[in-house]
């Protein structure tokens, strides 16, 4: 069973890699914190397109993050993108927390809070601002969890209000290795531009989740662009590895 | 338009989270690395409470994949751990730093 659950994660990075996010498409966070455990975490995303404007857009990102309370916990990070036709470079470092309103299970819907502020390190570009309501709730043996979000650009190269984004993932807890699922990410960009549905960027994909080691996990997902505006196709994966403190 | 939908789905965030949680309070004990009782019956279709109080000197940590919860419970301290309701059947859980001695099951009927 362990043969091929790790010849099917392999074959995953293996797409992952070979096919081709515009926006940072990001994880769904999960609303619940766990005291004293670090997580240390490597998240990336890819597009592919035909349009080259729209092809090969990648975004990388590497995170430390640490419950300090039951409710509390904090995060660093450091992010690394490429636009297509431009090398990877390394864009901004970030620092933020996620608060868990309630314990797990408490009430009707787990929810929480993740504010983080990211500084850019490219010149001319903005630093941000990100809020996002994070929401989950368990159906039984399905878990399906929503990131409703809005990323504010602060400072000298700051334009426009808000970009809005809505995240959304559910998943059949079938095995801790293997949980299949599907995936939703839109950003519905900025209020101020009064975008159509098709200036949009709108994705939804299969996705799997689960534990390939005690300690290790991952989240890959494949999302087909439903909106003029996406790409073709994008991909993600995550990897996560938890230590206690 | 965002803007009303984002306002509405915080308002039901808020309000979902006004229902009264109403769990029966169960407990679960950890000393010398061992749950007791290391069965626990609980009934089916209701939302339980169960406090896991750590005797021991050393942290442990009520993980239950079946459950969905991972929370530590730190020395000489206790969790409350709110579950359910759950259908009818055995639900395992363990110590994830004990996992090869710590194990227990909650049976919800």
């Amino acid at each position: 069973m362990s043969l091929r659950i790790i010849a099917l994660f392999a074959l995953t990075i293996t797409c992952l890699l070979q096919s081709p996010p515009a926006f940072a498409i990001d994880k769904v966070y999960s609303p619940s914190v766990t005291k004293g455990e670090l997580e240390t975490e490597y998240g990336g995303s890819i597009t592919h397109d035909n349009d080259p404007d729209k092809d090969n857009i990648q975004s990388h990102e590497i995170e430390l993050e640490y419950g300090l309370t039951d409710h509390l916990q904090l995060e660093l990070n450091g992010t690394f993108d490429k636009q297509p036709s431009d090398p990877i470079r390394s864009s901004g470092v970030g620092f933020g927390g996620r608060y868990q309103f309630f314990e797990q299970g408490e009430y009707w819907l787990d929810s929480g809070l993740l504010l983080t502020y990211n500084r850019a390190i490219q010149k001319y570009e903005p630093d941000t601002v990100e809020a996002k309501l994070l929401m989950e709730k368990q159906t039984g043996d399905f878990l399906h969890r929503a990131n409703i979000g809005i990323e504010q650009e602060v400072g000298r190269y700051s334009q426009g209000g808000p970009d809005r984004v809505f995240l959304w993932n559910s998943r059949y807890r079938l095995d801790k290795h293997f949980e299949p699922g599907f995936e939703i990410q839109s950003d519905f960009g900025k209020g101020s531009d009064h975008l159509g549905f098709d200036q949009q960027e709108h994705y939804i994909g299969p996705a799997m989740f689960g534990q390939i080691i005690p300690n290790l996990k991952y989240e890959a997902a494949y999302y087909v662009g439903v909106s003029k505006a996406a790409s073709q196709g994008a991909a993600r994966l995550l990897l996560e590895y938890e230590m206690y403190f | 338009m965002y803007h009303r939908w984002l306002i509405a789905t915080v308002f039901g965030v808020l309000l979902s989270s006004t229902i009264p949680a109403c769990a029966e309070d169960y407990v679960l004990t950890i000393k010398d690395n061992q749950f007791s009782p290391k069965e626990l019956t609980i009934p089916a279709g209701q939302k339980v409470k169960i406090t896991v109080k750590n005797l021991d000197a050393t942290p442990a940590e009520f993980e239950s994949y079946d459950l969905n919860r991972e929370k530590v419970v730190g020395a000489h301290n206790e969790i409350g751990v709110f579950v359910g309701p759950l259908a009818a059947g055995n639900y395992n859980f363990f110590d994830d730093f004990h996992r090869d001695t710590t194990q227990g099951t909650l049976v919800a009927k």
